[in-house]
């Protein structure tokens, strides 16, 4: 039961992050200039009706009130509702998170599918066409930005060859490009985490000595290198699915998909405050969910881990 | 290894042909259309305590009908009225219904719709500014309604054809409210709203049972995409069959294209550079007036619009009402503006332009700058958010601001916006503004040339003060399927999807 002490230790951390988080997002939206009332409702709106929106906001109390309350209705699972949008920040997260879930997911499945086998694979077959072709292919993924290579697929594979819708979410062709995207960048840290890794463990001793006892070389690929070499691209593939949250964000712009990322730029853009807020708590809350189970399963791969210690 | 790297490859190409072939069969059907927007359109009842905005018209102008329709030119056309009268004291409109006008959920409208619609629009957040001079409405008979003023005011027909004027349903009201009504709009319009998602799309269904007849276009779908390149691309690729506002210069690449046509219009906006006339080096006349002669605005209308927007003599659009064509502008004069410089107290000081980052607003300012530094004007520009930019405007916090004014009443009244006392502190007033506002209340119930001549003698006040520096006029564009019928750029930069229409 170790690992459910250490899980339920690791969620009651979580609890200081968020109110760090959250409390720095407050004050910092609070102190940004703009009159969102007046944003609301136009520049010819009366001072009484201005004054009527900001009360109903709540924008006429003291910060430090303003952010205990959103807190406490936050426990309630009360998130509010947008300021400058008509919908619940609750539903309206619940909506469009499974599709930033499922691109990002998708990202990861296309970054680790690909990423890990021919890390592996260069690593196996040192200096050949594969390796330097693979090394090539990361080098250039890292020096693509995602908004530069999202629009260059869009212009060869919408445009040009007209096999892919250029955005939106209407069918599941929609969601070919956007992982491929998304997870460009994290393909290109599989391939160098495991093929690092990779060359690292076939130097190693127990190898050797597996080798030296009449192992094939087969065998010693995948039993005692290909599983000792993943534990660093374990952790590698949690960080990574953190990142494609984040990244998604630019991603989600591009290709004009619903999800939180295009939620939080259109709240930040506009000051929505309980929209920022309430998306801010939710990507802590999945991204210390998601390092705590890339903690486990690390555990699991490496048993030397001890979650107790 | 080799083997599941091949086999994953291999699956990308094998769905990459299968996604072609869905996309190119999908294409066959049509008859709907989608306009691809970058803004959000989320008010769809502007009688609502929330009012409603610019990109919201892109719903409101086809799901509701006024009772006069403003046209793509901003002229004027009968709609749910049939016709109208003004009382000689101009302070009476009488409008006729149309009779047998059903709302989208087969109510008739009548007279207690209009009344309800002006009485709730008059006191929301848009009543000031679109209702302006309302007093109220009265029915006279089920298809008549009066519609009182407390003093004449020559641009109503604008405000009642306004995003404000769309006659909504009372009955429909008593029964869900305003949250209920902003949820599901009932109107008398084109469309019927079907579907909304959040940042994704909004759907309309064409009303059968219209008044001018059944559209021709069975639904339309407005889709939210932020990114200005995908929406180009998804025009090029026929995602989409119309692109609202394209930059003048994709316009002139559109034209080159095979399959796409665009449409530019002028806007009821006017791009204007406000100058700070209470403090620091602004209250000198004479610096204002060396900015002034030194704006060459052909220069900046060649940077921002290709040469394609009307440059404006005054701050009024020529399609204003009360519009005064005998003033005659600031010529732009190095000269002049020098020599003004050197009488003014200027002493090198950081002369800095306020405009919104990433907009063509900030092009103007860039062009500006390079014209004052050229007349020995330190000038810096200063690209800052919208929400930055509206909080300085408001506290009139900065030196120059470029502004870009529109007019929903399409009227020389506008012109007193920057001078209307109750929306600045007095410590910001231009030092003419009581003057200026007070003259501008007595030109709406002003008519014909009285009341030009003093629309006239407002922006020669401007002009002789150098409170602003009008530069052109707005412009609308659209690039659509060039099989496409009926697609125009409106005015007010919204569309009248009823006139569209597939070849």
């Amino acid at each position: 039961m170790n690992w459910l002490k250490y899980a339920l230790k690791r969620l009651v951390l979580l609890v200081p992050v968020i109110l760090s988080v959250t409390f720095i997002l407050f004050v910092i939206l609070s102190l940004a200039p703009g009159d969102v009332a007046r944003m609301v409702l136009g520049q010819d709106a009366t001072p009484e009706q201005i004054a009527e929106l900001n009360h109903q906001m709540g924008l006429d109390r003291p910060l430090i009130i303003r952010y205990v309350n959103y807190m406490v209705d936050a426990l309630k699972l009360d998130f509010g509702k947008s300021w400058t949008g008509n919908f619940d920040v609750l539903s309206e997260f619940s909506h469009r998170l499974p599709y930033t879930l499922l691109v990002s997911a998708l990202a990861l499945v296309f970054a680790t599918g690909l990423g890990i086998p021919l890390g592996i694979a260069s690593a196996i077959k040192q200096y050949s066409l594969l390796d330097y072709g693979s090394t090539f292919v990361v080098m250039l993924l890292f020096s693509m930005p995602a908004f530069w290579l999202g629009t260059m697929c869009q212009i060869f594979f919408c445009l040009t060859l007209r096999w892919l819708p250029v955005s939106g979410i209407a069918s599941w062709k929609s969601f070919i490009l956007p992982p491929i995207i998304l997870g460009a960048n994290t393909l290109a840290s599989m391939i160098r985490m495991s093929r690092t890794s990779m060359l690292d463990v076939i130097k190693m001793d127990y190898i050797r000595t597996a080798r030296a006892k009449g192992a094939s070389n087969r065998d010693v690929i995948i039993h005692h290198s290909i599983r000792n070499s993943l534990i660093p691209v374990v952790t590698q593939i949690g960080i990574s699915f953190a990142g494609t949250i984040g990244g998604a964000v630019v991603t989600e712009n591009i290709f004009a998909i619903p999800g939180i990322g295009t939620m939080l730029i259109n709240a930040v853009k506009s000051r929505d405050v309980p929209v920022v807020m309430g998306t801010v708590i939710f990507i802590t809350i999945i991204v210390g969910i998601i390092n705590l189970i890339v903690d486990l399963i690390c555990a699991i791969v490496d048993p030397r881990i001890d979650l107790a210690s | 290894m080799k083997k599941l790297v091949l086999a994953m490859l291999a699956l990308l190409m094998v769905l990459l042909p299968l996604a072609a072939q869905a996309t190119q069969e999908a294409a066959a059907v049509k008859d709907s259309a989608t306009l691809v927007v970058a803004g959000n359109p989320y008010r769809f009842f502007a009688l609502s305590p929330k009012g409603c905005g610019g990109d919201d018209n892109l719903v409101l102008s086809n799901v509701y009908d006024c009772l006069l329709c403003l046209e793509a030119d901003g002229t004027l056309s009968p709609a749910l009225a049939e016709s109208y009268e003004l009382s000689a004291d101009g302070l009476t409109y009488t409008f006729h219904l149309r009779k047998g006008v059903k709302f989208s959920n087969g109510a008739e409208m009548t007279a207690e719709d209009v009344k309800f619609t002006f009485d709730k629009g008059a006191k929301g957040p848009l009543g000031q500014a679109l209702f302006i001079n309302f007093d109220h409405c009265t029915i006279i008979d089920a298809y008549t309604v009066e519609i009182g003023l407390v003093s004449p005011f020559a641009a109503f027909p604008y405000g009642v054809a306004s995003r404000l004027g769309g006659i909504c349903c009372k009955a429909y009201w008593d029964q869900v409210g305003d949250e209920g009504y902003m949820a599901n709009p009932i109107g008398t319009g084109a469309y019927k709203l079907v579907e909304y998602v959040n940042g994704d799309h909004v759907k309309l269904e064409a009303n059968a049972d219209h008044w001018r007849g059944a559209p021709a276009i069975k639904t339309i779908t407005i889709a939210l995409v932020a990114d200005v390149n995908t929406q180009i691309l998804g025009l090029q690729n026929g995602d989409y069959d119309v692109m609202r506002n394209p930059s003048i210069e994709m316009c002139g690449r559109f034209d080159t294209m095979k399959g796409i046509k665009t449409s530019i219009g002028n806007s009821t906006a006017r791009v204007t550079v406000n100058l700070n006339a209470w403090s620091g080096i602004g209250k000198d006349l004479n610096f204002r007036k060396a900015v002034q002669a030194a704006i060459n605005k052909d220069d900046i209308n060649k940077a921002v619009n290709s040469g394609a927007a009307t440059i404006l003599k005054v701050d009024i659009c020529p399609m204003y009402g009360g519009y005064p064509d005998h003033i005659q502008g600031v010529a732009y004069d190095v000269a002049a503006a020098k020599a003004y410089l050197a009488k003014s107290s200027y002493n090198g000081e950081p002369f800095v332009i306020t405009c919104t980052a990433g907009t063509t607003y900030e092009t103007v300012a860039k062009v500006m700058q390079a014209q004052l530094i050229e007349i020995g004007i330190k000038c810096e520009v200063e690209a800052v958010d919208n929400m930055t930019y509206e909080e300085r405007g408001k506290k009139r916090n900065f030196d120059a601001r470029v502004v870009d004014e529109a007019s929903s009443l399409i009227d020389a009244d506008s012109i007193a916006t920057q001078f209307t006392p109750s929306r600045f502190d007095q410590s910001v007033w231009y030092p003419r503004a009581a003057e200026i506002y007070a003259m501008a209340q007595k030109g709406r119930a002003l008519q014909g040339k009285e009341r030009t001549d003093l629309y006239g003698t407002i922006a020669q006040i401007l002009l002789d003060e150098a409170y602003t520096i009008p530069l052109y006029n707005g412009i609308n564009t659209v690039a659509f399927n060039e099989n496409l019928n009926g697609v125009q750029a409106h005015c007010l930069g919204y569309y009248n999807f009823r006139f569209w229409s597939w070849k």
